[in-house]
């Protein structure tokens, strides 16, 4: 599935590299901007209450949204200097974690392909990400009821390499 | 699609008061799950309200998964839709999404469902990928070997093509476990992406799939494919001109030429300057159509040689009052005047206090039950890893097989300062002597080597 959304906006990356709107709070027009360094400091967190409240329906109908999302602006680098390995979301009570990565020359709330998506289940992988800058939507599963909102977490794990501190057997 | 209008660039938040459903859709966790593993889930549906919500219609994202078509949920209580889920070759996390219609009022009645796991492969190879890249349609047939192993499987062997494109030869190796596949000549002109399907020895994964990538030029070639049609302004004529020219240099015909999932036309016009074997295809990309990424075919029929070229487009399409700026500059600009995160902490040094908290709050569980070899192992940032596989062999130098059948889960908290982890190999045979190696699943589905290897000699 992810792959199935990588390609449908492969072509993108490019421009997306390029091209990109202008940034600043929690909603579309003026959205929070995220730069974890490669510990993965620090970690996002937040509401998807009383932020943007005008995203229906993302990556082209694949999803539909609860009214209610936490938008950030995300600048994805080139591995190996890249700025995760992957990112997981931990929602609140009162709905179900969603999140969406919009290449940002797509624009914000304008239903466009998603490169990849996560959930409370599913991080966000670097591998599926080309570089660029996007809009990370928090926001509501598909299936919560309008207007559905609550606390989040976005963790990006880092640079930092997995290192074997001892290993044992006896 | 779904048939939820969405409110396009509308940048500006419009909070109001939206009516609340009485339906609540849990999703369904599968856990972790094999390549080509079939899995069915009852997807938990429970009804706060007091009238019975009828779901009218439930359909599949992916062609291959089901659901059953509909369920009513009575009042205050709870119903389940089964659904059927094929894991298929994707590795990683997975979500395999449904959309559903319900009785509830408007935009209430369009609701989705889900069904998540992790799906592991038996291969060593993440992906296996035959990539032939480009390559003439008229010189001689390409060809391309893949090896295929696995840790996981003892003499590992692919026992047969299940399927393959009808325009490629695929032969296993003597040893049974590499591919030679070859583009035959009559493969079709473009992009091409398949698969070849195997039957393996794997008792937990019966399959697996290669990709399968080229670009057959043909005798009649685009300029570019795909090819680019860049940022598009829904307030402009978005024309362009696309170059047909043919390798053996001769006049060609064009049946048609239509563009597939972008609205547009598509015209024939003659080169220039002019010249033989050489036509131009002149793309209008229509403004009217769902702004944002676009991504088709344009589908080029030549009679003379009795086939359709097809030529993938893409494109960005953005109405004119979408504010495009130079990112790079205004990060500069923003890093200049000292412009920061506005989330948590400011970025910097690992945050030491939260490692000591994190390595002073792990109990220090007991070992598992049981006589055999202990395994004990301490990771720091293991974030980006989803489990752990445990190999073992008869020498140090091998072979390896894994010993574990479930993966061992990660931590739900990574941690700079080190996890530890431990596990116990209950089929040794006491007396013997092992070595044990220690390898990572990381998110992606790839599987990576953690350790080198350790001896012991079973109790």
């Amino acid at each position: 599935m992810k792959r199935n959304l990588l390609c449908a906006t492969l072509g993108a990356t490019a421009m997306a590299a390029l091209f990109s709107v202008s940034a600043a709070a929690q909603t579309c027009a003026s959205p929070a901007s995220w730069h974890p360094d490669a510990s993965g400091t620090p970690d996002l967190g937040g509401s998807t209450c009383a932020n943007e409240a005008g995203i229906l329906s993302v990556c082209q109908n694949a999803a539909g949204a609860p009214q209610a999302a936490f938008v950030a602006l995300l600048d994805i680098a080139a591995q190996p200097q890249g700025s995760f390995n992957t990112i997981t979301f931990t929602g609140g009570a009162g709905y179900t974690i969603s999140t969406y990565l919009v290449p940002q020359a797509s624009g914000c709330n304008n239903n466009a392909a998603c490169t990849t998506v996560g959930d409370g289940s599913t991080p966000m992988a670097h591998t599926d990400i080309p570089p660029g800058q996007y809009y990370l939507i928090i926001t509501g599963a598909d299936f919560d009821t309008a207007g559905a909102c609550g606390t989040f977490n976005a963790h990006a794990d880092g640079t930092l390499p997995v290192t074997l501190q001892s290993f044992s057997v006896g | 699609m779904l048939p939820i209008t969405p409110i396009l660039f509308s940048l500006l938040a419009s909070a109001a008061p939206a009516p609340k459903s009485h339906l609540v859709i849990e999703p369904c966790l599968v856990g972790d799950r094999q390549q080509f593993e079939s899995v069915t889930c009852d997807i938990a549906m429970r009804n706060t309200g007091d009238k019975p919500i009828k779901v009218s219609h439930a359909q599949a994202v992916f062609s291959w998964d089901s659901i059953a078509p509909e369920v009513t949920v009575p009042p205050n209580g709870t119903a389940y839709l089964k659904a059927s889920v094929s894991m298929r070759d994707h590795p990683g996390f997975a979500k395999h999404s449904f959309r559903l219609t319900t009785d509830e009022p408007g935009a209430l009645a369009q609701r989705g469902a889900s069904v998540h796991g992790f799906v592991s492969t038996v291969l060593d190879q993440t992906v296996p990928t035959i990539d032939f890249g480009a390559v003439k349609a008229s010189a001689a047939p390409a060809s391309k070997d893949v090896a295929l192993s696995s840790r996981e499987v003892a003499d590992f062997r692919i026992l047969g093509v299940d399927s393959k494109p009808d325009y490629m030869d695929v032969t296993i190796g003597s040893d049974g476990r590499s591919v030679h596949a070859t583009l035959r000549k009559d493969a079709p002109w473009g992009l091409v992406h398949e698969k070849i399907k195997l039957k393996i020895n794997a008792p937990r994964q019966s399959q697996a799939w290669i990709d399968v990538e080229a670009n057959v030029i043909g005798d009649v070639a685009p300029s570019g494919n795909p090819f680019a049609f860049g940022l598009m302004r829904t307030n402009a004529k978005n024309e362009f001109l696309l170059r047909l020219t043919s390798d053996s240099g001769k006049n060609f015909k064009i049946g048609s030429a239509k563009l597939d999932q972008v609205k547009g036309n598509v015209d024939v016009v003659p080169c220039t300057p002019a010249a033989t074997g050489c036509k131009m295809l002149r793309i209008l990309v229509a403004n009217d159509q769902q702004a944002g990424r676009l991504q088709g075919n344009l589908l080029v029929e030549l009679p003379e040689y009795d086939r359709t070229l097809p030529i993938e487009v893409v494109g960005m399409l953005l109405p004119p009052d979408f504010k495009v700026h130079d990112l790079n500059e205004e990060w500069k600009d923003k890093q200049a005047s000292g412009g920061a995160s506005q989330a948590a902490a400011a970025p910097g040094e690992l945050n030491l206090q939260q490692a000591i908290k994190q390595t002073t709050e792990q109990v220090e569980r007991a070992p598992p039950p049981g006589n055999g070899p202990l395994l004990r192992w301490s990771v720091a940032n293991d974030g980006s890893v989803h489990g752990y596989i445990i190999y073992r062999a008869d020498a140090e130098d091998g072979p390896f097989l894994r010993v574990n059948k479930d993966l061992i889960a990660t931590t739900d908290t990574p941690s700079t300062a080190g996890v530890h982890y431990q596990w116990r190999d209950d089929s040794a045979v006491s007396g013997h002597t092992y070595w044990y190696e220690i390898g990572m699943v990381k998110g992606n589905g790839d599987k990576v080597p953690l350790s080198g290897a350790q001896k012991v000699v079973a109790k």
